[in-house]
């Protein structure tokens, strides 16, 4: 029999509604993969085994009797350890708030819960949800399921990770200025970073009010549109998802996006768009303001912020913060005022140009998400030295922009390397227009297959996988 | 002073009005940054501003990103 984990979520949903499988199969095996992989992965800070088992059983109750809680009835999930849930440890991947217990629930975790999900653990995360690569100075890093010598991303790591891993059906994580996208990028799942302002920030972690977003990771776009539509209460994200491309026009940027890719990256793309075409899709390209200076105007406005919050705990405990951390958030120091305000005024301005300029002529933008190919630990560990820095700002290069602008964008897997290492598109959409963007990751992936294909490395698939010999404090 | 060192000394003043002392090394890095992100601003401010009415951004106040998300306009 299949192993009930290999499920999409809308596949075991639907079991768990149609009484095919026992929501409390679906955690069990789970459960049994986190076992046997989290000591290798460390996708997980915490597993809640006894309590979502009594959920699971709870919720077979319910189904038995006919009682279905809404779209995720018995569906184990897990998300990034910085989702407060009244009463329960909720670190941040921090040392500081190792101890916190927050005094209520985040909303999105209230309508998860309320649509019948049950939640496996926690999972990791760069500390205070600051660093792009899956490293932690606390709890150690985060392993990448296709191998575990190259990085997940982040900041999400640990959602990335645990879905592609096959540990949980989908996971929520928060997006700064990649930190969904570039886990389920490298980590080859699908992440949905939504428009600013669509989810709601309530009970989760702050770190920049003017950028933060919560968003989906899973295997699948139409896993992603039910979780989007969950957590945001909202309809339309599922129902169009199979229509398909014809008709849509893709932009693709002359400048920028495209500039120093990784052959392979520029390859899988070009067969990406080859797929698309034949589904019906029109390809322009398309001028772009320039996004190059996105980037840093994109720091102005999250390192004020960022420091902001933080700033009681780097006058009183600035040992406790691992020391990249800290260094990221003292440059919030010496941002002026002045500076962080124009930043955000010339952000609107920058948003009117690209909906007045390329997307008058497309219905999104067509790119990769990384330049190039999932970096080693090593390249992106402190040991590197000078070298890691540009290794670990080309990271997000191609994600922070977009943060700025506050758009939609979505990262799907394009194909993997000759190292059998993910690689990923990203389209970017008008704002709310995330529907569209499940629409077109729906048909590339129906085309393509490259969501079925899991990893296989022999950590993975020989039981007694080696234990994680990165010490975790 | 060099200008890196009285950048140094201004970031290392502007933190410690802030309540948090920097080291010699956290100086430097912040002097830096208060450099390159003046730097950064000041292309796209000028751009921006040319084509603004009188110059300058006075009728664009710092939320109006989320009424363009709306479709408002800036």
């Amino acid at each position: 029999m299949t192993d009930p984990a290999e499920l999409t979520l809308a596949d075991a949903a639907q079991a768990v509604r149609e009484r095919t499988l026992r929501a409390e199969e679906l955690a069990e095996a789970c459960l049994d993969r986190i076992a046997r992989l989290n000591p290798l992965l460390n996708a997980f800070l915490t597993v809640d085994a006894a309590e979502v088992l009594a959920a699971a059983r709870t919720a077979d109750a319910e189904a038995d009797a006919g009682r279905l809680r809404g779209p995720l009835h018995g569906v184990p999930l897990a998300h990034k350890d910085m989702f407060y849930r009244a009463g329960k440890p909720c670190t941040c991947g921090s040392r500081i708030r190792r101890d916190f217990r927050p005094v209520r629930t985040a909303t999105v975790l209230d309508r998860l819960d309320a649509a019948g999900a049950l939640t496996l653990g926690t999972l990791h995360m760069a500390e205070f949800a600051m660093g792009p690569t899956g490293h932690n100075a606390h709890v150690g890093r985060c392993r990448n399921p296709w191998n575990p010598d190259r990085i997940t991303g982040g900041s999400s790591s640990g959602s990335g990770a645990a879905v592609a891993a096959r540990l949980a059906f989908g996971a929520l994580g928060s997006d700064t200025g990649g930190s969904v996208r570039l886990p389920a990028a490298l980590c080859g799942v699908v992440g949905l970073k939504p428009t600013q302002g669509l989810v709601p920030m309530g009970g989760v972690m702050p770190l920049s009010e003017s950028l933060d977003c919560v968003g989906p990771l899973a295997r699948s776009a139409r896993d992603v549109a039910t979780l989007l539509a969950v957590i945001t209460g909202k309809t339309g994200y599922e129902e169009g998802i199979a229509e398909g491309v014809d008709g849509l026009r893709l932009g693709i940027p002359r400048s920028f996006y495209y500039d120093g890719l990784d052959p392979a990256v520029s390859a899988a793309l070009d067969e990406a768009q080859r797929v698309l075409e034949r589904a019906g899709a029109r390809f322009v390209a398309v001028d772009i303001p320039d996004h190059g200076a996105f980037s840093d105007l994109a720091n102005l406005v999250f390192t004020p912020e960022a420091a902001a919050l933080h700033l009681p705990w780097l006058r009183d405990r600035p040992e406790d913060y691992g020391p990249q951390v800290r260094a990221r958030l003292l440059q919030g120091l010496a941002v002026p005022a002045t500076a962080h305000l124009q930043a955000k005024q010339l952000r609107a301005l920058h948003l009117q140009a690209m909906l007045d300029g390329p997307f008058a002529q497309c219905d999104a933008l067509f790119v990769p998400a990384t330049r190039g190919r999932v970096p080693t630990a090593a390249e992106t560990d402190v040991e590197a030295g000078p070298a890691m820095a540009a290794v670990v700002g080309g990271i997000a290069a191609l994600t922070r922009p977009v943060s700025y602008l506050g758009l939609p964008a979505l990262v799907t897997p394009a194909g993997f390397d000759a190292d059998g290492l993910p690689i990923a598109l990203q389209l970017i959409g008008r704002p709310f227009a995330e529907a569209t963007l499940l629409r077109i990751a729906e048909a590339h992936e129906r085309a393509t297959g490259w969501l079925s294909r899991a990893p296989q490395t022999p950590a993975l698939t020989v039981k007694g996988a080696p234990a994680c010999r990165e010490p975790t404090p | 002073m060099t200008d890196d060192a009285s950048h140094a000394a201004l970031a290392r003043q502007l933190a410690e009005l802030q309540g948090v002392p920097l080291n010699d090394a956290d100086a430097a890095m912040c002097g830096r940054l208060l450099v390159a992100g003046a730097r950064a601003l000041a292309p796209p401010l000028a751009a921006a501003c040319a084509e603004r009415p009188e110059g300058m951004l006075f009728d664009v106040p710092p939320g109006a990103h989320a009424a363009v998300l709306r479709g408002e306009g800036a």
